[in-house]
């Protein structure tokens, strides 16, 4: 929601449980608009990825059950964990050992 | 009814985009047999940048209209990209029957090569040009690099194949039956033979996807008049036999998976028509558009999509022909979208005129255009007489 510190902050809807990343003022599942703003474990596993001029652009599935895109900092692969660090103006992931 | 179609396709064209517009028109009428005063109806389409370079065109379908000196009485605008054309000519057959106009023009184009040449795609326009919003959560989506829709579709091809064991090699049969088409149509921009090898061998772009999986974005327009029959048009009375379309908006993170496009929805009331369809266009931004097609129409299952495209032969010689003129892999994407190449290789099929590439007895084809960076828009068109 906001990536103030590298932080990932995400949205939990109170009326269905459902928690999301994208911003929005009403829960995309249910349209419950009872809306907790949270902040992510950082802790996640890749989804998808790819390679391109240097760099990885992945779509990240947090622990907490909603994905996001981002970049990459390592060589991964599908269901690799990775962990959020702070990049420029943005959190970026690395991959956990 | 379809009454007439032309374009004009080049890799850099010379003039103006408004006289680009204008010839493909002059085309469409000739074969139509009508002249401007007689159309009374304009549906356009447009992505930012890539009419003539401009990120925007202040009243946009009225300026189109001021050009071609027509008036009209039916102006239309649909912003589904690569999925557009095909629903512009639903609603142009909706807009003719109704009484709404007489003749309707599609106009579908633009120039590519300005956006080309800042080495952006339409989808990362917003890396070239100031002041273009692509969703609402570009603070934290645009913050990140990426080479859009390139590397979006590749996260899907990387996907297919963790999922389903789709391999390269499967991807490039794609591209490598394509061109076998593409040898019999004199419009295409690559009609030397290619091998897997060399689809193998081509350089890596955005990984697993290579540059012979991707079109090659051109400058072109492709106009279709739609009207009454019973006017002087030597066309076939076609008609259209399935309309379905689709709209997933959501980011992709979000879907349940990335594998599945909005075409498994558009094209579901056209599964009892599969068996009678004599050919398939299948939008063809990368090779794994058509496979992901493939699988959302209905003509392989989810996963199989791979196995279909190395084995069943999809030549204009073979069982299942798709893609006929060799596609806008071939033929190049004018203006980002790919929608007019594959509808007119349709009418050129239905209407015989396929030269060395003519599928015998054409008489149903399936189109499914695919638009948006996310793939969110799938419109299906079955037309037939
Ligand atoms: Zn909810």
């Amino acid at each position: 929601m906001t990536f103030n510190e590298g932080r990932i902050e995400y949205l939990h809807c109170e009326e269905c449980g459902h928690n999301f990343f994208y911003p929005r003022d009403r829960c995309p599942r249910c349209h419950g608009n009872r809306l907790e703003r949270r902040t992510s474990s950082g802790n996640g596993k890749i989804f998808s990825y790819t390679e391109f001029q240097g760099g990885i652009y992945a779509i990240v599935e947090m622990d907490e059950g909603f994905r996001l895109y981002a970049n990459v900092r390592n060589k991964v692969k599908i269901g690799d964990r990775v962990r959020a660090v702070q990049g420029k103006g943005r959190p970026e992931f690395v991959r956990e050992p | 009814m379809i009454l007439g179609f032309g374009s004009v396709v080049q890799k850099t064209y010379p003039g103006t985009t408004f006289q680009l517009m204008s010839s493909a028109v002059d085309q469409a009428l000739e074969m139509a047999q009508l002249t401007r005063d007689k159309i009374d109806g304009i549906i356009a389409t447009f992505l930012p940048g890539t009419f003539d370079g401009n990120v925007a065109l202040h009243f946009y379908t009225s300026q189109l209209a001021q050009y071609l000196g027509i008036r009209p009485r039916f102006l239309d605008y649909v912003d589904f990209g690569g999925a557009s054309a095909l629903a512009m000519l639903y609603r142009a057959e909706k807009a003719v029957a109704s009484g709404d106009a007489d003749n309707v023009i599609l106009l579908v184009g633009g120039k590519a090569s300005p956006v080309r040449e800042k080495r952006v795609t339409a989808d990362s326009v917003d890396r070239a040009f100031s002041g273009i919003r692509l969703t609402p959560f570009d603070e934290v989506f645009r913050v990140y690099d990426d080479m859009n829709p390139v590397t979006d579709y590749a996260l899907v091809a990387t996907r297919h194949s963790h999922l389903f064991g789709t391999t390269d090699e499967q991807r490039a049969s794609i591209a490598v039956k394509q061109r076998f088409n593409a040898q019999g149509n004199p419009r295409a921009m690559y009609r030397d033979p290619l091998k897997v090898e060399d689809v193998l061998s081509s350089r890596m772009i955005s990984t697993p996807l290579r540059l012979l999986e991707i079109v090659y974005p051109v400058d072109g327009f492709h106009v279709f008049v739609v009207g009454k029959s019973g006017g002087k048009s030597n066309m076939r009375p076609l008609s259209i036999k399935y309309f379905g379309e689709a709209h997933w908006p959501e980011m992709p993170p979000e879907l349940p998976d990335i594998v599945s496009t909005p075409a498994v929805e558009s094209a579901r009331g056209a599964r009892s028509l599969l068996e009678k369809v004599d050919c398939f266009q299948l939008y063809d931004s990368f090779t794994i558009t058509v496979l992901l097609q493939i699988e959302d129409i209905g003509l392989a299952e989810k996963g199989k999509g791979g196995k279909f495209a190395q084995e069943v032969d999809f030549t204009y010689k073979g069982e299942i022909p798709i893609n006929t003129g060799g596609g806008s892999l071939n033929v190049g994407q004018p203006a980002y979208m790919s929608g007019g190449v594959i509808l007119e290789e349709g009418l050129i099929q239905l209407n015989g005129m396929g030269g060395p590439r003519q599928v015998k007895g054409v008489d149903t084809v399936l189109l499914n255009g695919i638009g948006g960076w996310n793939r969110a828009h799938s419109t299906t068109l079955v037309l037939g007489e």
